[in-house]
């Protein structure tokens, strides 16, 4: 990969963050690239790929936009820094004493090369930390709830209005499913019957066309099997598989949005 | 290399790397002087640069080179002050390592 192709990958690999920050990245790069003069091919095969470099200038993004961008060395607080620096950082840093943070910075997770841990582990502590805020606080969390639902009311009931016609219709069409083949099984069976029976009774006067009176008949009795056997798969499979689906997906609903208060 | 570098010492060196030169330094020269110090990946120090750049201990400004714009970095006065702390932390500290590692080669004698 030469010096051209990196950039351009690496200019597309960043068309989502913030302009400012990617004409940042980019102009450092480049000029890096160009610095390094005939250690070109050295500094892009350190560099990795673009995806890395794409990754940790990302993960760094992440890091500041979570921290509000200001001076915090709550980072510098990890496992990893029990070293050299460890002192260094553990001075300077005790406002902030007895917080444990499992994720690094930035150009720790960069030397690291596990930018996605990095920011799991900062995703992690920050469902961590709302959930030891609520576990606190029980009325505060009802409280919360109740303005919830009175600002959501409005919604709710034009939200609700819709899915429940939605619901109605769907439900609706469902049971002329059931009631329509119940209805069509049942009436091939008898017609087919019928027509056996009246095809026999009349092969006594004309025998060529009771036969085909009772051939017919016997081909209704066959679509009444057929359609019996939809019905039973309908009847056996369909409805309970439905059922299951519906409440699986009330469930996931309603866990979902436990999980969105915490 | 057998030791790890933390954040706040690579910041140290990156900080002691752009204050040696008044006018400043831009990033492919600062990563070669902190390549000569410690091993890093010459990828490492463009984030290392934002940050400080965030915390306004560095500055940067860009100076016509050859018919184009190189970006310098330099040492603001918070620079200064964060690296002369850094500098005494690193005293203290190395200090009590040395002590402690060389006492116990004595003791192996």
């Amino acid at each position: 990969m030469n010096r051209n192709e990196f950039m351009e990958r690496l200019e597309y690999l960043l068309s989502d963050i913030p302009q400012e920050e990617k004409a940042d990245a980019i102009a450092y790069y480049r000029d890096y690239l160009e610095e390094a003069g005939d250690d070109v091919g050295k500094a892009i095969q350190d560099f990795g790929s673009p995806e890395r470099i794409a990754a940790m200038i990302r993960s760094e993004l992440a890091g500041n936009l979570e921290d509000g961008g200001e001076f915090t060395e709550r980072g510098y607080e990890d496992e990893r820094f029990r070293d050299p620096s460890y002192q260094v950082a553990k001075r300077l840093d005790l406002p902030e004493e007895g917080e444990k943070d499992p994720s690094g910075s930035g150009w720790q997770q960069a030397s690291g090369g596990g930018f996605g841990q990095g920011q799991q582990g900062a995703s992690q502590k920050d469902q961590g930390g709302g959930q030891r805020k609520f576990r606190t606080s029980g009325p505060l969390k009802i409280v919360l709830w109740v303005i919830l639902f009175f600002v959501m009311a409005p919604i709710l009931v034009g939200v609700g209005g819709t899915l429940t016609g939605l619901f109605a219709g769907a439900l609706g069409l469902l049971v002329g499913l059931i009631v329509l083949l119940a209805v069509l099984t049942v009436a091939l069976l008898l017609a087919g019957a019928g027509l056996c029976v009246v095809g026999i009774l009349a092969m006594v006067h004309w025998v060529a066309s009771g036969l085909l009176m009772f051939g017919a008949g016997v081909v209704v009795i066959g679509l009444g099997l057929l359609s019996l056997m939809v019905s039973i798969l309908f009847y056996g499979k369909f409805i309970p598989w439905l059922i299951r689906a519906i409440v699986d997906a009330l469930g996931r609903l309603i866990h979902g949005r436990r999980k969105e208060k915490l | 290399m057998v030791f790890n570098t933390g954040a706040a010492l690579l910041d140290a060196i990156v900080l002691a790397v752009v204050s040696r030169t008044i006018k400043g330094t831009y990033g492919y020269k600062i990563t070669q002087d902190v390549r000569g110090a410690i091993e890093i990946s010459e990828s490492t120090l463009y984030p290392v640069l934002r940050r400080l750049l965030k915390e306004d201990c560095l500055e940067v400004y860009d100076l016509a080179i050859d018919g184009r714009n190189r970006r310098y970095y330099r040492i603001t006065e918070k620079g200064r002050i964060q690296l002369n702390l850094y500098r005494g932390e690193w005293a203290v500290y190395s200090g009590k390592i040395s002590r402690i590692l060389e006492e116990q080669s004595d003791e192996q004698k």
